[in-house]
């Protein structure tokens, strides 16, 4: 099958890897980052891209969800699998439950080496409040923004050397009030999106259909919905 | 529509300009209502620019520092007289799985403002907590809001846990955040709102209808 990527440019640094470890060297469509805050932009550019794509059997998209981007999505010729996760998060800590076995510890704020270098983050956010606002001011603005966030998380995935950078996300962490910590990440979704077996992790689209919800969502897997029958 | 004065500065951020005007305005008489209107006007245009990608996350917080501290001018004045919309409460929460709360914060705000009491139960809400609540406040609009893409799931077991405990009949469910039709259809909701004042003037319409329904 003649199969081709088209990625988040933030995970450039992971998926490159992952191309080098699996061996699946596709061709890649890198999708500049920064377009994740306005995700309708977002959305119609990849519907572009989809469409401008022939003589493909089968397009992998390294994405998460985010924010919707996905939904509407169609390709007229192609099959397209994606990994079932929220954000590239959930996609680089390894799976959606890791996702939330620690965003459920606490509110976490995660930082990877392409979300520091690519795209609109906490720590540029802040830069700006204080330019345009005074620290004092921005300070104040921030407690509201982080109100229910107290760590600062740096993902590790391997894919590169993340003492280059701690430097600078201990002194954001110390900066916005947060506890600093290094998680260990995984490439290892990305690895199974290029070689598959797609399994209940991926979602797989035939060519000519529209993701909707029921594609992302998976509520039937959830635990919370067991809570619910048990309410009396 | 011509921008007034008062809209453009809240538009600039200009939050000295924007009290100076809401205070001159109403020592000249101007309705509360209005003044409130205009500052919703600015903010509307600073939700536009961040769209836009000209304004940030910190101007947006701004804007809404800014819509509070006009709601707590006008309600400061020795005439105001609170408007009394519904002795009916609204519950109100980040659903499951989610911490973000700005949106909800200024949309209660902006609730209380127009006499509404709101019960707000927080951010990482679980589902059976609403349903409880609901139950204990006898509420009949139950908002709920959330900005990640497990919050659906999150409102949607949430519409659920309404219907189990018999309460989806008598209760209008209102979802917020990222949110459009195929959400609202997915998650079972009722409406779907994407901007605070439109929320606002939801209830105020539900809110008339179930005391007309009431009466009937």
């Amino acid at each position: 099958m003649k199969t081709i990527v088209i990625a988040c440019h933030t995970l450039k640094d992971e998926l490159n890897r992952a191309i080098r470890e699996t061996g699946c060297e596709y061709p890649v469509l890198w999708i500049e980052s920064g377009l994740h805050l306005y995700t309708e932009t977002l959305n119609k550019r990849l519907q572009l891209e989809l469409e401008r794509i022939s003589n493909v059997d089968r397009v992998l998209l390294a994405f998460g969800y985010c924010g919707n981007v996905l939904l509407g999505l169609k390709s007229p010729h192609a099959e397209l699998v994606f990994p079932c996760v929220d954000d590239c998060i959930s996609l680089l800590l390894g799976s959606q439950q890791a996702r939330r076995n620690i965003s459920e510890e606490m509110g976490t704020y995660y930082l990877t080496k392409g979300w520091l270098e690519f795209e609109s983050n906490i720590w540029r956010e802040y830069q700006y409040a204080v330019k345009r606002y005074g620290e004092e001011k921005a300070e104040r603005l921030f407690k509201q923004i982080l109100n229910h966030y107290h760590r600062l998380a740096v993902i590790d995935t391997g894919a590169y050397e993340i003492s280059d950078f701690l430097k600078l996300t201990k002194k954001i962490a110390n900066t916005l009030n947060l506890t600093h910590e290094i998680i260990p990440g995984s490439i290892n979704y990305l690895k199974k999106l290029l070689t598959g077996p797609w399994d209940q992790e991926f979602v797989i689209i035939p060519p000519g259909e529209i993701i909707s919800l029921a594609h992302l969502c998976q509520d039937q897997r959830e635990p919370m919905l067991q809570a619910i029958f048990s309410i009396t | 529509m011509v921008e007034s004065m008062l809209a453009a500065a809240v538009t600039r951020l200009d939050v000295d300009k924007v009290l100076f005007l809401a205070k001159t305005e109403l020592e000249n008489g101007k309705d509360s209502l209005e003044i409130i209107e205009e500052t919703r006007q600015g903010m509307i245009q600073v939700g536009k620019l961040y769209e836009q990608g000209k304004y940030f996350l910190a101007d947006l917080m701004m804007s809404a520092e800014i819509f509070k501290d006009v709601i707590n001018l006008v309600s400061n004045q020795a005439n105001y007289i609170p408007p009394i919309n519904s002795a009916k409460t609204i519950l109100f929460g980040t659903v499951k799985n989610d911490i973000h709360d700005i949106g909800k914060n200024l949309m209660i705000s902006l609730l209380r403002f127009n006499g509404f009491y709101v019960v707000d139960l927080g951010v990482d809400v679980a589902p059976e907590r609403f349903a409880q609540a609901c139950l204990t406040h006898n509420a009949t609009i139950v908002c709920l809001s959330g900005l990640l893409t497990q919050s659906y799931d999150s409102m949607r077991i949430t519409v659920q846990a309404l219907e189990k405990l018999g309460l989806r009949p008598r209760v209008k469910v209102i979802i917020g955040g990222l949110v459009n039709e195929q959400v609202r259809q997915y998650t079972k909701a009722d409406y779907f709102v994407k901007e605070c004042s439109e929320g606002v003037k939801l209830c105020s319409a539900l809110c008339d209808l179930q005391k007309q329904q009431e009466i009937c």
